[in-house]
């Protein structure tokens, strides 16, 4: 597993993919600091922080790492290595394994680089409250949020994964299932949804009422994703159509 | 152009787009649905909550992404498939073959506008509402539709231009819907600032919400009376959108008869 990781990495290289994965953080912080300039008062490095969070996954990280998953599966078809890899033998399970467990380690990248692109933005704009304390506090959340956002989205991407040219179906089902995330915080059901477990969990405040979440029934959610995944993982492979 | 357009569903055919569109329009409807039956939409009649909210939020968030995906499918399939050069001998120019591209956006919007009011009708049957006047609500669904494909042609000539991945493509498309959905949704066109109020009079998804919500909230409503101010009407609506998209328009041509005659 450690050398399929390996060559994921090194694939990764020549992808512009990651390019656009800090493209994207980079204009989720600017679409925040942008509203922040409609609502009255000045923010907070925190404040700021915590509306990147809710933005990031409520509109735009889950799609991202939908389409960055979506497209290195994708690439082995296009560039009709998979056959390749099939012969070493490297089981399509054990492949889309590694996709996976490389997609978690640049959706922990995503959020450093979030958090760099938040604590820029706030220099910049001169936002009060800049202290290591809450830059550590901001980087343990957006970290914490990406691996959640990652963990509920994993069911997508090994569904789409295994089925030749379905990622950008992944995608735009991605984005709505983010997006619904917001109605779903907002009508008590932030520990239920899948997407918004991961605010439970980052015990995030901005604008909510203190004892909002159940960390149990986080739990019971994250496991369940978990499991589905795993199933879907045991069950996985190649469903693409091929010419015999 | 009528042949050309067929042509462009053919293609579409293989990619079973139509099918993406119709997935995609019946996203949104399900949980919007699940919240009228909660009794979430105050004192409107429950198809009526359920329409302004799939017509006000989710056509908004995901006719724009769905229209910028299928654009690049479009524009970049000739590339990949090396076809271009093919239609040229037919001959068939650039000017055609991108206007037969860009009515089939408008095509599709309208299939998902269509969509999104049918799942709204069966929303409102389930909900055991009084459906009242259809035909206004499909009138509304075909401006809708038109409003949003034009509106979203300023996207599709950076798709054309920059002319590279589809993963590029759609990030592109998303930020530029989340960006006018930002700006018109959380009702950033109320604020003094006037770089604000410039772009909430001038990018299509403000503007057209500006006139989706003098439509959709109840007159009399505080809401309605703290926002009358600043709505505005279907000819001014029409008319900043379509200045925008015809400038895009023309941008998009211009660009793709460049790329043509480097194949």
């Amino acid at each position: 597993m450690a050398r399929l990781i390996k060559t994921e990495l090194w694939k990764l290289k020549r992808y512009s993919v990651i390019w656009i994965g800090i493209a994207t953080m980079l204009s989720v912080v600017l679409l925040t600091c942008f509203m922040e300039i409609g609502t009255p008062g000045t923010p907070t490095f925190s404040s700021f922080s915590d509306d990147v969070i809710w933005n990031s996954f409520s509109l735009i990280f889950p799609a991202t790492i939908v389409l960055i998953a979506g497209y290195m599966m994708e690439r082995e078809r296009t560039d009709g290595t998979l056959k390749n890899i099939m012969a070493i033998p490297v089981s399509f399970r054990r492949l889309l394994l590694g996709k996976v467990f490389v997609c978690g380690m640049i959706a922990v990248f995503l959020a450093i680089v979030e958090l760099l692109f938040t604590a820029l933005i706030s220099l910049f704009c001169r936002y009060e409250g800049i202290v290591l304390g809450s830059v550590m506090r901001s980087l343990v959340q957006m970290v914490g949020m990406n691996c959640f956002v990652f963990i509920s989205v994993l069911p997508v991407i090994v569904f789409t994964g295994q089925r030749a040219g379905a990622f950008m179906t992944g995608v735009a089902f991605a984005f709505f299932y983010g997006f619904i995330g917001t109605f779903a915080s907002g009508h008590g059901l932030s520990c239920l949804y899948p997407v918004t477990i991961g605010l439970g969990f980052i015990n995030y405040q901005n604008g909510m009422e203190a004892g909002t979440y159940n960390i149990f029934r986080c739990i019971t959610v994250l496991l369940i994703m978990l499991v589905i995944t795993a199933v879907m993982l045991l069950l996985a492979h190649d469903r693409s159509k091929t010419q015999k | 152009m009528p042949d050309l357009v067929k042509c462009e569903f053919w293609k579409l055919k293989r990619k079973k787009f139509v099918l993406f569109v119709i997935f995609s329009a019946l996203l949104f409807p399900v949980p919007f649905t699940a919240l009228v039956l909660k009794g979430n939409v105050g004192d409107l009649n429950a198809f009526d909550g359920l329409y302004n909210m799939l017509f006000c939020i989710a056509v908004p968030v995901m006719l724009p992404c769905i229209l910028g995906i299928i654009a690049a499918m479009l524009f970049y399939m000739e590339r990949d498939h090396a076809t271009l050069k093919n239609l040229m001998v037919i001959p068939v120019s650039a000017w055609e073959i991108a206007t037969a591209k860009i009515v089939v956006l408008y095509l599709i919007s309208l299939l998902f506008t269509c969509v999104t009011l049918f799942s709204a009708i069966i929303g409102g049957i389930i909900a055991g509402a009084d459906l009242g006047n259809i035909g206004n609500k499909l009138v509304i669904a075909v401006i809708t539709a038109i409003l949003y494909a034009t509106g979203t042609l300023p996207i599709i000539i950076a798709i054309v231009k920059f002319n590279r991945s589809y993963i590029f493509a759609v990030i592109l498309t998303f930020f530029y819907t989340m960006f006018g959905f930002s700006l018109a949704f959380t009702g950033q066109f109320t604020s003094e600032n006037q770089v604000l109020k410039v772009l909430t009079s001038l990018l299509p998804t403000p503007v057209i919400y500006r006139w989706q919500a003098s439509r959709m909230i109840g007159q009399g409503t505080t809401a309605f009376e703290n926002w009358q101010p600043y709505f505005l009407k279907l000819g001014i609506v029409v008319f900043t959108v379509f200045i925008l998209g015809g400038i895009s328009y023309f941008a998009i041509i211009k660009i793709y008869k460049k790329q043509e005659g480097q194949v």
